[in-house]
């Protein structure tokens, strides 16, 4: 995990965009944009993930109670 | 609470006081460019903070970036560009630097610092911002005879311009005076047109149901035959509010400013321009300022997930129509009953009733404003 | 006729691949086309929210009351 993570990928932004992320990272006390950045998306990633965390079974199995129940065709 | 402006800057290029008064004798010795009632109508708008942060038409980073981008080039989100178009030959000898008066009619309305002069492609204008080339668009037909160049630069309004119901036209810093004293932190924008009739006030009221207050906003300016004239639209909605609405829920207000008919792209700058107004929240209908079939449907709803920064959110309120079963004015949202319970309200037919005298039935318009609307004499313009 | 020219106007920054990834996977089926993409739209939602807290209205009393004034006479208030 931690080598794989020097790999980086570039990612393209508008720069008047990234000059205020800038900004907003540094007052938020953060030593680089890079840092924020990353901090921020994982973060975000993160209670993305858990929302859609449902793995396909466990999703099938739920589908069939509710629709022994009626609630779904 | 009420969103500061588009921007963070409530612009004012409204020139007054000795200022004016030397800047009005300047304008005299300067070249003169004759403009349009609409290009006049966006300078007093530039003016007036409408179109906040705009400080004058835009240079041609501005016009590309909201033109292919949807955003200004400091990332901004702006739909529809706010651009002056000259003739070769009247900017001849003009430079950039130089300022030039804006002239409409007899009128100098405004002084314009020439930042930039540069060409556009009307073709690819219209293509981005009304999706088609066809000349049957109200708005690429009108674009199509624009100007060859376009100049980008500061605008200094010096005189206001003459239009219908200038007593009842609030400017941006007017209604956030006035929501402020009316302790609203919820505000509701409603775009119209024309009469309502009791499709509009089932939606406005579904919206009002948690806002604390509704600006009605009609847009004044130019029209085309057979729309209702401003006054009487006033007239229709003093009716309405006067009999059906809860005091102090209500602001009735005029917004001089041009029409596009470019759907998705323009219910943005609907909203980034109420916003400005101070309003938390906009109506938007399915087909907001559409026309014919150009636009998909629903397209003027989901344009909006491109602006997570837009600052005021949009209501996708669903169209109103009467169900018998209901007994009431239903959407599709909330009424389980077939088509052939329901009676759809047709603004045509109802502008033919009232072209006729007819007062169209009670689960179309209130008795009051169909009478409003009679009385006016000549509700529409020839 | 016109070019459009987006050199000049983007700046690239970079992000660790293992959270390249799952961003990649997250926007799979949605609207987002592109990581930067989404990578733009959580940064203007964040750079939108903090703007908006940090603002008072423009104007100073006297432009308040000459306002209310109006709004008075116009039976706005």
């Amino acid at each position: 995990m931690a080598s794989e993570d020097k790999v980086r990928v570039e990612v393209l932004l508008p720069k008047e965009l990234y000059e205020k992320a800038v900004e907003r990272g540094r007052e938020a006390g953060f030593n680089s944009f890079n840092e924020f950045l990353t901090f921020l998306l994982e973060q975000i990633v993160e209670e993305e993930e858990t929302e859609a965390s449902l793995s396909p079974e466990d999703e099938e199995r739920i589908k069939e109670r509710l629709r022994s129940l009626g609630y779904i065709d | 609470m009420i969103p500061k402006p588009h921007g963070g800057k409530l612009v004012n290029r409204v020139v007054t006081g000795e200022k004016r008064d030397r800047l009005v004798l300047e304008a005299e010795e300067l070249p003169v460019l004759s403009i349009s009632y609409e290009r006049a109508v966006d300078v007093v708008d530039i003016a007036h903070g409408v179109f906040s942060p705009l400080e004058g038409f835009m240079v041609q980073s501005d016009y590309l970036s909201v033109l292919h981008d949807m955003r200004l080039s400091n990332d901004l989100p702006w739909t529809i560009p706010v651009v002056l178009d000259v003739d070769p030959d009247e900017i001849s000898g003009i430079k950039e630097g130089d300022y030039v008066a804006l002239k409409h009619g007899e009128t100098i309305v405004a002084v314009v610092r020439i930042d930039e002069i540069y060409g556009w492609d009307k073709r690819e204008y219209a293509e981005h911002i009304y999706k088609t080339l066809d000349l049957r668009h109200p708005g690429v037909a009108k674009t199509m005879k624009r100007k060859e160049l376009l100049v980008g630069g500061l605008v200094d309004l010096l005189n206001e311009i003459e239009y219908p119901v200038k007593h009842r036209v609030l400017w941006p810093i007017e209604t956030r005076v006035l929501f402020r004293e009316k302790k609203w932190e919820r505000i509701v924008a409603f775009q119209t047109r024309n009469v309502p009739h009791l499709g509009h006030e089932y939606v406005q009221k579904a919206a009002l149901t948690f806002a604390d207050g509704l600006l009605i906003h009609p847009l004044i300016g130019w029209k085309k035959p057979g729309d209702y004239r401003d006054e009487v639209i006033f007239m229709a909605y003093e009716a309405l509010i006067k009999h059906y609405y809860p005091r102090d829920t209500v602001v009735l207000a005029g917004l001089l400013m041009n029409m596009h008919y470019a759907g998705p792209r323009e219910a943005v700058h609907h909203a980034i321009v109420r916003k400005n107004f101070g309003c938390t929240h906009i109506i938007i209908g399915r087909d907001h300022a559409g026309v014919g079939n150009y636009y998909a449907p629903y397209e003027a709803w989901t344009i909006f997930n491109e602006f997570p920064d837009l600052g005021i959110t949009p209501l996708f309120i669903r169209e109103a129509f009467y169900c018998k079963k209901c007994g009431g004015m239903v959407n599709e949202k909330v009424c389980p009953h077939g088509e052939e319970h329901r009676i759809r309200i047709s603004g045509t037919a109802i502008r033919d009733m009232l072209r006729r005298g007819k007062t169209p039935p009670e689960y179309v318009m209130r008795p009051e404003v169909a009478r409003a609307v009679i009385e006016a004499g000549n509700p529409f313009i020839e | 006729m016109t070019e459009y020219r987006r050199e000049g106007r983007y700046t690239t920054v970079s992000i660790p691949v293992t959270l390249y990834n799952r961003i990649k996977k997250l926007i799979e089926g949605t609207g987002f086309t592109s990581v930067s993409q989404y990578v733009a739209y959580v940064l203007r939602e964040i750079v939108a929210a903090h703007e908006e807290r940090k603002y008072e209205e423009p104007f100073t009393d006297e432009d308040r009351e000459k306002i209310l004034e109006k709004l008075r006479r116009l039976g706005y208030i």
